[in-house]
């Protein structure tokens, strides 16, 4: 025994599963892979100890042997469930794999008893840096007995087990007993065929364990044609490891196994452990034997455009080999690979634009394809074999430097710069077709008139656009000659613009792409005349002959030229003819090259410009910007040439050739030299009328003024009417105003002075003292008349002075003001004492007159 | 119609050349109106036989409103009553706090009116009447002075019946205190607590020995009591008048302070059309929009304007004034036609002969203002007549002068050059609109 400084016993496979699960929990996979050897060199059939050294390995990546030490468990799990461990993996294998495979990390010491290289106590420190563990298990299952008792049943047989019978098998039969997985051992029992669940098998199924009833199904999708529903994916591979170890171990049948996966994937495909081991057995097929016709190349991979990785290294590598030029379908899958826009989803619903559009791209990018090259460094492409019988086949060579399933490519991915265009094209493809997918995402994949308009250019041509009948229609409707001309007004409505007096830029701009895409050059283009069209345009439609052929910059130029020369001869009167004439030879011969489609599409310009004459304008200096002086000046003669076409240099012709040579930046004395020239070379012809002098527009007649009659009218009824309401209406006020008996006379009677009238009496003015009437006085009370005969007999005082006038008489100022002011209003239409700013001022004259 | 008074003149000649309503005499310029008046007087006879009265004067801008109302105000002081009166701002209103309310009440006091003081001002006027009629009697009667205050509390009593009546009697008596005894700041203290300007009420307890003050919750109760009194002093009541209601509904914007204002309305119309005052009349005025917007105006308030409903019976064209509300249209060109007839009878005294235009002129000016005004000559007949004003001052003063020269003084001067001789109608230079209108009377 050996002890650890803690007491524990060293030689427990426990304590060293322990502390391997502690480095593991660590991270420390290369010391946990020390601990548990130590533990399996302590019991070979510790399971634990297997499963965990698995798991260790696969964390460092030796996926392989991580496998092997995975199979190994499995194989001690079930021997333990069936029978006593000790059958199964004999002693001497293990001690073999030991001194092969995990020796040297271990020390052997005096006792023969292994240890761990290091004390896993005192230090984490692995002691070597870097683990290499080679597995070699041999071949225990495969051998040549086990080989020679399988029988292979090809196309063109039939094999028949129990009540089935298997047309053209293609898998391997025995009637003893035997390792392979695949291999239908006819003496075991089959039962009755039953319903299963899906993972009614378990990974990696073999013929020989499964259940009689679970042959039965087997051997009834056989006997079916191998095409019916499978319960399990666990039948389709028992089958397949079949066609696997046909392909690989017996290197035979090619021909019909290759149509035969495919067939297989075909039907199955929606399984993805069987696509991935189909596709990598067709993989592998084609890289062991690159010289095979690209019939079968296409034949094992017939979608090229939606290669898996694998499948593209070993398509690539046959393209390198076979010296061939790559084809848009295999570049497509460079570009699925390589580009970093790439997103699946992106395109799903447009996949088939997404091709076409590539194709064209690449096709006129690369006509004859790409030829590739590659490095030196071949690609190592490993097949993996999904028989469990085959799982160590690939090892039994161990002295090998490559193994059975092991081939190296030339790999042209190894040099990616080589497809920087195809990536290019790629994401293009991807980048223009965005807002297509975008918009027809909206609309359930159906192409709506937007979503057109979305579509690449490219893409356009192949694409019939959803409104093309109607256009047609209309373009049918309005045909004259080989071109239409459309009022812009129904164009509008069919492209369901609102009514409007000026199409906005952008709705000018759909209009005349819509047209294009349609199949129609739209004349003029607002992008020349720089206007939106109006609503009463007139528009040309000419329509494309095959593709879309769009205008040159010849064609722009002819245009702002006739419309140059066209406004010239305008000008002075109608164009006749013969000038129309030879305005046009001449533009159409002598100046601008023009394609025949240029041609009558300049034709169909013309003939827009009759029904509505525009003025050339600031475009029209365009022309300056891009001719050069000779060849403003060659249009100046043109101009002038026009301009004399009748012999007769008018007025307005004058100003419009003024204008003209502005617009060409021509200044006044080489314009006149030009003049000067063209008329000295006509003099000998035909002599010029220049007509001079401005000619008097008629104004519009001023209005003479308006003369003051009178802006209202008065009734003279209604004023009638008026005047006598408003004299009743002065009568009763009158009446109101000159009241003379006071109606609230009788209120002023006070029941608690009943003698009020006697003592009236008594108290009488004399009149004499005042120059008033007495029946004047009268109305006034008594006690106040000493007050008003003093008042009268001053014209005005200070309020201090009335107060102490009015309280010599026992009376109060303002009670006094008052009423004196009342009586006198009374009786004589005003107040007798008017207070002024502290001054009281006697009326006298007003009351007296 | 007679000769017009020199004063009335001068008043209606002054105030129409300011653009403001003439407060006398206005009875020489008033145009038709004649079943609103007549509505009027009724109103007017009615509080004079200690009843109450309520009157809405509802008209567009320019209808006249002010006009009318001031002629309400015209014939009330010519029928004895006493006349307050106030405009509604956004300071002044029926109702609310922080002192408005009060500030109405002080208003319309400061405003007071009599016949013989019919500017205003005339507070003293109608206690000192009331109080020497009472103390020339008593004295006649051998009466001393503490006797007479006593005599003075005796014939207030009535009025102690009313809400607040104690104080006021009291504030009453002291100023006759004051005026015996020649008490020049008790006086005007009463005058000042009367007048609703003390704003504490320790101080008025200082000056007076009054408990309380007159404030934005009581001034109603006041108003009531000051119908009572001016009924003692030998008035036949007191008419309160009140414009610019639509302040109340179109200055507010507060839904709480508009409807505050025409509950205090509601009360009003309710104790003048239930009888439970007397002696009191109120004339409001406002737009049609005070009246009829649903949203802001007296139609947002259902009580008061189901009050204030038209007669459901009223035909185009005939008139009804059974309801509170008078409704006020705007003057035609024939109305403005005669009033610009009258106002020319003013100008010339009521003399026939001294007439300063004739018919055809003013003809001739309807035309000029309805060219010069636009709308506004529509509207309203204020800028036409200031301008007629001072087109009759210009000829007044210069009697050579002729209307066209001063309205068309171009024309003229064309016509005479036309004419190939100098013009024998002297030509007003440049008179242009603003000169006409800076000239003074």
């Amino acid at each position: 025994m050996v002890d650890d400084p803690n007491g524990k016993d060293l030689n427990n496979p426990e304590y060293w599963k322990e502390k391997g699960n502690e480095f593991f929990k660590l991270k420390n996979y290369e010391e946990s892979i020390n601990c548990y050897i130590a533990a399996i060199k302590i019991n070979k059939n510790f399971a634990p100890a297997w499963n965990n050294l698995s798991l260790a390995l696969r964390k460092i990546g030796k996926d392989k042997e991580s496998q092997d030490c995975l199979n190994h468990y499995n194989k001690l799990i079930a021997k333990s469930s069936v029978k006593n461990s000790n059958r199964g993996i004999q002693k001497s294998s293990f001690l073999s794999f030991f001194s092969n495979a995990i020796s040297p990390l271990f020390k052997k010491d005096s006792n023969s008893q292994f240890k761990p290289a290091t004390d896993v106590q005192k230090t984490i420190t692995p002691p070597h840096p870097k683990i290499e563990i080679t597995f070699n298990f041999g071949a225990p299952d495969i051998d040549t007995g086990d080989i020679q008792k399988l029988k292979f049943a090809g196309l063109g047989e039939t094999l028949k087990i129990g009540n089935y019978k298997i047309i053209d098998p293609i898998t391997y039969w025995s009637d003893e007993t035997s390792g392979d997985a695949s291999c239908i051992n006819l003496r075991l029992p089959i039962g009755r065929e039953v319903f299963e669940d899906r993972r009614a098998l378990p990974y990696y199924p073999q013929y020989s364990q499964i259940s009689p009833e679970q042959r039965a199904n087997y051997l009834a999708w056989l006997s079916k044609g191998k095409q019916t529903e499978v319960y399990s994916p666990g039948y389709l591979f028992i089958y397949f490891y079949g066609l696997e170890r046909r392909i690989i171990v017996d290197k035979k049948d090619q021909d019909i196994i290759i149509p035969e996966i495919r067939r297989l994937l075909s039907i199955y495909s929606s399984e993805n452990s069987v696509n991935a081991y189909f596709q990598s057995l067709l993989s592998y097929i084609v890289g062991s034997s690159l010289d095979i016709s690209e019939q079968k190349l296409r034949e094992s991979f017939p979608d090229l455009m939606f290669l898996t990785d694998e499948s593209l290294i070993i398509a690539l590598a046959w393209f390198y080999e076979n010296k061939k030029a790559i084809s848009w379908d295999i570049a497509f899958s460079i570009g699925r690979k390589l580009s970093q826009n790439y997103k699946p989803y992106l395109l799903k619903n447009i996949q088939e634009e997404f091709k076409t559009l590539f194709k064209k791209k690449y096709s006129n990018l690369f006509p004859n394809g790409i030829l590739l090259s590659c490095p030196e460094t071949p690609y190592k492409f490993e097949y993996r074999t999904a028989s469990p019988t085959l799982i160590n086949y690939r090892y039994q060579d161990k002295y090998q430097t490559r193994s059975n399933s092991q081939i190296f490519l030339p790999n042209p991915l190894g040099e990616p710069h080589q497809f920087e265009n195809i990536v290019k094209i790629f994401d293009e493809c991807i980048e223009s077709l965005l807002p297509f997918s975008r918009k027809i995402n909206k609309t359930n994949g159906e192409i709506t008139v937007e979503s057109f308009c979305a579509l690449p250019d490219e893409l356009k041509d192949s694409i019939q656009h959803p409104d093309k009948g109607k256009w047609d229609h209309l373009f049918e409707a309005h045909k004259k000659d080989n071109f239409s001309l459309i009022p812009a007004g129904e164009i509008c409505t069919l492209l369901n613009i609102e009514k409007r007096e000026i199409l906005t830029k952008k709705q000018s701009n759909m209009l005349t792409l819509t047209g294009q895409d349609i199949g129609y050059q739209v004349i003029p283009d607002p992008k020349l005349s720089g206007k939106p069209y109006r609503w009463a345009d007139i528009i040309g439609l000419f329509p494309y002959e095959k593709k879309r052929t769009p205008l040159t910059n010849n064609f722009y130029a002819a245009a702002l030229i006739f419309d140059l020369a066209y406004s010239v001869a305008l000008s002075d009167a109608p164009v006749t003819n013969d000038e129309m004439k030879h305005l046009n030879q001449k533009i159409f011969t002598d100046f601008v090259d023009l394609t025949e489609f240029e041609r009558d599409c300049l034709i169909c310009f013309q003939e827009i410009r009759k029904y509505r004459p525009e003025p050339f304008d600031k475009q029209a200096s365009r022309l300056k910007e891009h001719l050069t002086l000779d060849q403003r000046i060659t249009v100046s003669n043109f101009l002038i040439e026009i301009a004399f076409f009748d012999n007769v240099l008018t007025s307005d012709e004058q100003k419009a050739l003024k204008k003209a040579f502005s617009a060409l930046d021509i200044d006044s004395i080489t314009s006149d030299t030009l003049i000067a020239q063209e008329l000295s070379a006509r003099d000998q012809e035909k002599p010029v009328i220049i007509q001079k002098g401005v000619k008097i527009r008629k104004g519009e007649p001023i209005p003479q003024p308006v003369s003051n009659i009178p802006t209202i009218v008065i009734d003279s009824e209604k004023l009638i009417q008026t005047r006598r309401n408003t004299e009743e209406v002065q009568k009763v006020l009158v009446l109101v105003f000159n009241d003379q008996d006071s109606e609230i006379e009788s209120l002023n009677i006070n029941p608690s002075c009943p003698n009020a009238d006697v003592e009236e009496q008594e108290t009488r003015i004399n009149t004499e003292l005042t120059p008033l009437s007495e029946t004047a006085i009268s109305k006034l009370e008594a006690r106040y008349y000493p007050i008003l005969s003093e008042i009268l007999k001053i014209n005005q005082m200070t309020f201090d002075e009335f107060d102490a006038l009015v309280r010599n008489f026992g009376c109060m100022p303002q009670a006094t003001l008052q009423e004196i002011n009342t009586w006198s209003d009374e009786e004589f239409g005003d107040f007798l004492l008017e207070e002024n700013n502290g001054t009281i001022i006697v009326n006298h004259q007003d009351i007296l007159q | 119609m007679g000769k017009i008074k020199a004063r009335e003149r001068d008043a209606i000649i002054q105030s129409l050349a300011a653009g403001v309503v003439p407060r006398i005499g206005l009875q020489h310029i008033q145009v038709d109106r004649k079943d609103e008046i007549t509505a009027i007087l009724t109103d007017l006879d009615r509080v004079s036989n200690k009843a109450a009265s309520i009157r809405f004067i509802i008209g567009k801008y320019g209808s006249g409103k002010s006009f009318f109302l001031n002629l309400t105000r015209t014939l009330a002081l010519e029928k004895k009553f006493v006349v307050v009166t106030a405009d509604i701002t956004q300071n002044v209103r029926l109702a609310g706090s922080n002192g408005k309310a009060q500030a109405l009440y002080s208003e319309l006091i400061h405003n007071l009116g009599v016949r013989a003081k019919p500017e205003g001002g005339a507070l003293s006027s109608v206690i000192e009447k009331w109080i020497s009629d009472i103390d020339y009697r008593l004295k006649q009667q051998g009466k001393g002075q503490n006797e007479i205050v006593q005599a003075i509390h005796q014939e207030l009593q009535p009025l102690q019946d009313f809400v607040s009546g104690y104080d006021f009697s009291l504030v009453i008596s002291r100023y006759y205190e004051g005026v015996i005894s020649a008490d020049e700041k008790l006086k005007s203290s009463a005058l000042r607590w009367l007048a609703g300007d003390y704003t504490s009420k320790l101080e008025a307890r200082q000056d007076l020995g009054v408990r309380s003050i007159i404030s934005d919750e009581d001034f109603y109760d006041y108003l009531k009591l000051w119908a009572q009194f001016a009924r003692m002093a030998g008035y036949a009541g007191i008419i309160v008048f009140i414009d610019e209601l639509g302040i109340i509904s179109h200055g507010l914007n507060s839904p709480q302070a508009r409807d505050a204002n025409y509950d205090m309305l509601l009360r009003i119309v309710n104790d003048c059309l239930q009888g439970n005052v007397s002696s009191i009349g109120f004339f409001f005025a406002g737009t049609d929009d005070f009246l009829n917007d649903t949203k802001r105006g007296i139609a947002s308030n259902e009580a008061l304007s189901r009050r204030l409903a038209k007669n459901t019976f009223k035909i185009a064209g005939i008139k009804d004034f059974s309801g509170p509300v008078i409704s006020i249209e705007n003057l035609s060109i024939e109305d403005n036609y005669i009033l610009l007839c009258n106002i020319r009878n003013v100008f010339a005294s009521g003399d026939e002969e001294k007439y300063l235009i004739l018919d055809k002129g003013i003809e001739d000016f309807l035309n000029y203002c309805a060219k010069t005004l636009g709308s506004e000559f529509y509207q309203t007949p204020g800028e036409m007549v200031r301008k007629f004003v001072s087109l009759l001052s210009i000829l007044e003063q210069n009697p050579h002068l002729n209307y066209k020269g001063i309205l068309y003084p171009d024309n003229v001067q064309k016509e005479a050059i036309n004419a190939g001789k100098k013009s024998d109608i002297p030509v007003v230079q440049s008179q242009t609109d603003d000169d006409l209108r800076s000239l003074r009377l």
